[in-house]
Order: C-alpha cells, then sequence, then structure tokens
C-alpha cells in the first residue's frame, strides 16, 4: 500500500537516479576528453620534425661530401664543366633521396644546386710522381695570403731522399714549417714547427708507416690518412697564409692543394696538354649554395643555404 | 482507487528512473574512446616513446665520430657474406648486439626493457623497376601488431671501403658485385644505384615491439 511516506521514499529514488546519471555522464565526458588529449597530441608533428631536421643535416653532409669528390674528381676541368658536372650529380643525388624518403616516409624532398650563387675557388695540383721542384730553390706554390682548404701531399718514401725539404707556411709572423724525409727504417719523418716570429711555439714529430711505399697526409689536419703519425696541421695558425717550398727536389710524390681565390701563379690552367708532373691549377666550387625542399602531411619547408665545401667560412 | 493511481504512479516513477539511469551508463560506455592500444600490448603513448627512442638512437649513432651509421652499414665481411660478426646473411646479428654505440644503445633501451627489435638496411636498387631491396643487420623475429618504425638515410659514395675486420682497405665499393657468388670481385649486396660519385642512399629502418 502506497502511503505519504513511501510516496516521498519514490520520488527520491527518482532524484537520486538523476543525480547519478548526471555524475556518470559528466566523469565520461572528463575521461574522455583526458584520453583524446593523451593520443592526439605527440604522435602525429613531432616525428616529421625529428625527419625534416634529419634530412636538413644529412642534405647539408651529402652535398658537402659530393662536392668535395667532384672537385678532386677530374684535373682538366673547366668552370663552367664543373658547375654542370656538379648540377647533374646533385640532381640525381636528390632523385635518390627523393625516392628513399617517398617509400619509407611518405615525404617529397629534393635538393637542388645553384651554380650561379655558390662561390668558387682554385686547386693547384701535380697529378704525377715527380720531385716537388728540379732544384734546391724556393718556389713559391701559393704567393699571395689565402685561405687554405686542402693540402694533400702523397709521398712517395721510397724515392724521397734522406735530407729534408721543408713546405713553410707563413701567415705575416706566423709560420708551420713541414720538415720531411726518409728515415733510417724507410720511414717517412714529418717534423712541424709553428713560430710566432722568431718563437717556437709548437714543434711535433711523426713517423710515418708506408703503405706500398706511400704515406698520404693532410697537412691541413696534420695527420696522416691512415692516422700513425700526427703533427701541427696548417690550422695551427689562423687565416690567410701563403705555402712554398724549398729543397722540393730531395721529395718525390704528388699534391693536391685547394684555396679560396685565384692567385697569379707561373703555373698554367690545367689540360690534357699539361704533362701530370706539372703543376697545374684548375677550378673547384668553395662554397656551394643549395636550395633544400621538405614536404610532409604536416610540416613544409624550403630552405636556401650555403655549404662551405673545405669547412672554411671566409 | 486512489490507492491504485498512487500505486501506479510509484511504478512509473521507478520506470523513469532506471531508465535515466540506463541512459547515462550507455551515454558512457558508447562515448569511450578506443584507442589502437587499448585491446594490445602498447598503448599509443608507450609507441610514440619508442619511436621517438628508436629515432634518438639513430641520429646519435649517425652523428658519432666512431662507428657511425655508414661505417655499420659497409661493415661486411667477405669470409662470412654478412655483417661482421654476424650469425648469417637471413638473421644478421640475430640474438647478438650490433657492434659500437649502435648495439649498445639498442640493447639498453628496448632489450633491457623487454622489447625486442630488427634492423634493416634498406637500399635503392641499381634499375628503378627492381624495387627496393632489404638487408637484415638484425633480425629477432616478425614484428607485433603494435611495432613502431624509425629510421635515418645514409649517403654511401663510391670512393668508400667496406669496414670490417681483414678486408682490403684498397678495394672501393663500386669494385664489389652483388652476386653473392662472384669470388672474384668479392660481394656486397648493395648496388650502385646511380653514376657519378654517388653509390647508393641507404636507410637504416629499426623496427621495435
Amino acid at each position: 500500500m502506497v502511503t505519504e511516506r513511501t510516496r516521498n521514499r519514490a520520488q527520491m529514488i527518482l532524484l537520486g537516479a538523476i543525480a547519478l546519471a548526471v555524475l556518470i555522464v559528466g566523469v565520461s565526458i572528463v575521461v574522455n576528453s583526458l584520453t583524446t588529449t593523451r593520443t592526439a597530441a605527440p604522435s602525429q608533428a613531432s616525428p616529421q620534425i625529428d625527419e625534416a631536421r634529419e634530412f636538413g643535416f644529412e642534405s647539408r653532409k651529402g652535398t658537402r661530401s659530393l662536392v668535395l669528390r667532384l672537385n678532386h674528381r677530374y684535373r682538366n676541368v673547366s668552370a663552367g664543366d664543373l658547375g654542370t658536372q656538379i648540377t647533374e650529380n646533385v640532381t640525381r643525388y636528390s632523385q635518390l633521396l627523393a625516392e628513399s624518403y617517398a617509400s619509407s616516409h611518405a615525404e617529397y624532398v629534393s635538393i637542388t644546386y645553384h651554380d650561379g650563387d655558390s662561390a668558387y675557388g682554385e686547386r693547384l695540383v701535380q697529378a704525377g710522381n715527380d720531385n716537388l721542384t728540379q732544384n734546391e730553390n724556393r718556389r713559391d706554390l701559393v704567393p699571395d695570403e689565402r685561405l687554405l682548404g686542402w693540402f694533400v701531399l702523397n709521398v712517395d718514401v721510397e724515392n724521397t731522399s734522406r735530407e729534408q725539404a721543408e713546405i713553410i707556411v707563413e701567415n705575416g709572423t706566423h709560420s708551420v714549417e713541414y720538415r720531411l724525409n726518409e728515415t733510417s727504417n724507410d720511414k717517412l719523418n714529418v717534423t712541424s714547427v709553428v713560430s710566432d716570429g722568431a718563437t717556437v711555439t709548437g714543434r711535433a714529430t711523426g713517423i710515418c708507416d708506408p703503405s706500398r711505399t706511400r704515406v698520404l697526409l693532410d697537412l691541413v689536419d696534420g695527420t696522416s690518412f691512415s692516422a700513425d703519425c700526427q703533427f701541427n696541421g696548417t690550422k695551427a695558425i689562423e687565416g690567410p697564409s701563403t705555402v712554398a717550398i724549398e729543397n722540393g727536389d730531395e721529395l718525390v710524390g704528388k699534391y693536391d692543394l685547394v684555396y679560396n681565390e685565384s692567385v697569379s701563379t707561373p703555373y698554367g690552367l690545367c689540360s690534357t696538354s699539361v704533362d701530370r708532373i706539372e703543376p697545374c691549377t684548375s677550378p673547384v666550387v668553395w662554397v656551394a649554395n643549395v636550395s633544400a625542399t621538405f614536404d610532409s602531411s604536416e610540416l613544409n619547408f624550403s630552405n636556401d643555404y650555403n655549404v662551405s665545401i673545405y669547412g672554411v667560412t671566409s | 482507487m486512489r490507492e491504485d493511481s498512487r500505486g501506479q504512479a510509484f511504478t512509473l516513477e521507478g520506470l523513469v528512473s532506471a531508465l535515466v539511469l540506463l541512459g547515462a551508463l550507455l551515454f558512457a560506455v558508447q562515448s569511450v574512446v578506443v584507442t589502437p592500444g587499448s585491446g594490445g600490448d602498447l598503448d599509443t603513448s608507450t609507441q610514440s616513446d619508442l619511436r621517438q627512442q628508436a629515432s634518438d638512437i639513430l641520429l646519435t649513432t649517425a652523428r658519432a665520430e666512431d662507428n657511425d651509421l655508414s661505417t655499420l652499414v659497409r661493415n661486411w665481411s667477405q669470409a662470412k657474406q654478412t655483417f661482421d660478426g654476424a650469425i648469417n646473411r637471413n638473421i644478421g646479428y640475430g640474438p647478438r648486439t650490433p657492434p659500437g654505440g649502435f648495439g649498445a644503445m639498442l640493447n639498453q633501451t628496448f632489450t633491457q626493457r623487454g622489447y625486442l627489435y630488427n634492423v634493416y638496411v634498406v637500399y635503392r636498387p641499381a634499375n628503378v623497376s627492381d624495387g627496393t631491396g632489404r638487408v637484415p643487420m638484425v633480425d629477432r623475429g616478425n614484428p607485433s601488431e603494435q611495432a613502431v618504425t624509425a629510421s635515418y638515410t645514409v649517403t654511401l659514395y663510391d670512393n668508400q671501403t667496406l669496414t670490417a675486420r681483414n678486408v682490403s682497405q684498397n678495394v672501393e665499393l663500386w669494385q664489389y658485385d652483388t652476386n653473392a657468388t662472384n669470388n672474384v670481385d668479392g660481394f656486397y649486396p648493395v648496388p650502385n644505384a646511380v653514376d657519378g660519385p654517388v653509390y647508393n642512399v641507404v636507410e637504416v629502418r629499426v623496427v621495435v615491439w
């Protein structure tokens, strides 16, 4: 039997049910919004930012490596031909990168080389194995002060004298002098002396083991390519420098030297008519101007930048 | 008669209460977001973390002084025709840890926390029609549905050499053959994809689950 008391209880049940329903709906909305926020936030843009960063780094590194190789690939090349070679090879490289990114990330990337906006330097090369000079007199390789980007000397240890030859890199009062000779046990002695005026500020001696009678020296970094001997690099003195050689008739090998601007030297442009044992000059790209484009669903950018091929900024 | 009406009102109020409660419950159940990880092992947040960690390992290795990604990709043994120190060409290092900091980071970040991973070297073919090729560096089985992937692109050049122990440093990449049975020129599975100094653009892909 329904009394006034039980009727009040029934209304309380109805009110309680409505309150509970409101609570359930409210809690579900809050939980739902939290879950949605957690799942949506980190998953979309973040990986593409990483991939864009990766592409930016790799495109610079790849372009630098590629242009460096092309600079030193041919001896008899004009600036126009070198520019064409670099444009074609960067295009091929860009296509490979684009295929790789499209298949793995569903992103479009491209790299374009702009020859007109790139800066050229000069390369002095003796491509054939011979004495570095024919007599003991001093010979200027780079008579005017220039930024050195590359100085690789490939020494024929077997035919190099036990008398010292000197290579002198000078920058005003600062200098690095390299004294090279064959040792009594058929190795190559490289002694570097760093001076500030008349004061010697550094000295290092490396005894380099030849590989098949040859030693490949990187004079800019001050090491052999097999890293078995170290000495002072030309980086020990800062700024533009001149390069000269004395007693070059004691040293046999070949060399490749790159600096940022052409100089007036007695050496002519390299061509097929110039003997490989004669030093000659050819153009190199010192700074390459490149556009990089990255295009994905969440992130797009196009960037023009200059790549310093030898890591030296003017 | 009056008491009957009150009884019917009481019944109706009870029914309305039940319907209100059921409606609220139905709304709550229907509105719950069903995430991909709700029914599996990895939730979305964990997947995102694993992808980021794999990506960081690749980035760190790519920029390392020693044993960078390029060195690891060229760490190919001529004697075993697989990566140097690996088990075989089908599973690469398999249960073993890859060399260098790369292997140490993968081991510390994933293996020690109970995750599995595969590492593949994906290369461009010499002929575009051949499609991409893949060399397993580490194969630990089939990834689960919740597996995540991170990758890094590495450029190889013609005049680079293999980096495995006991491999001649006078033989450049372009001189190798992609035919495993050619014992004359040596074997390296990644082909020369284009003319010019670039040899191939390979992708080092890490799959974690």
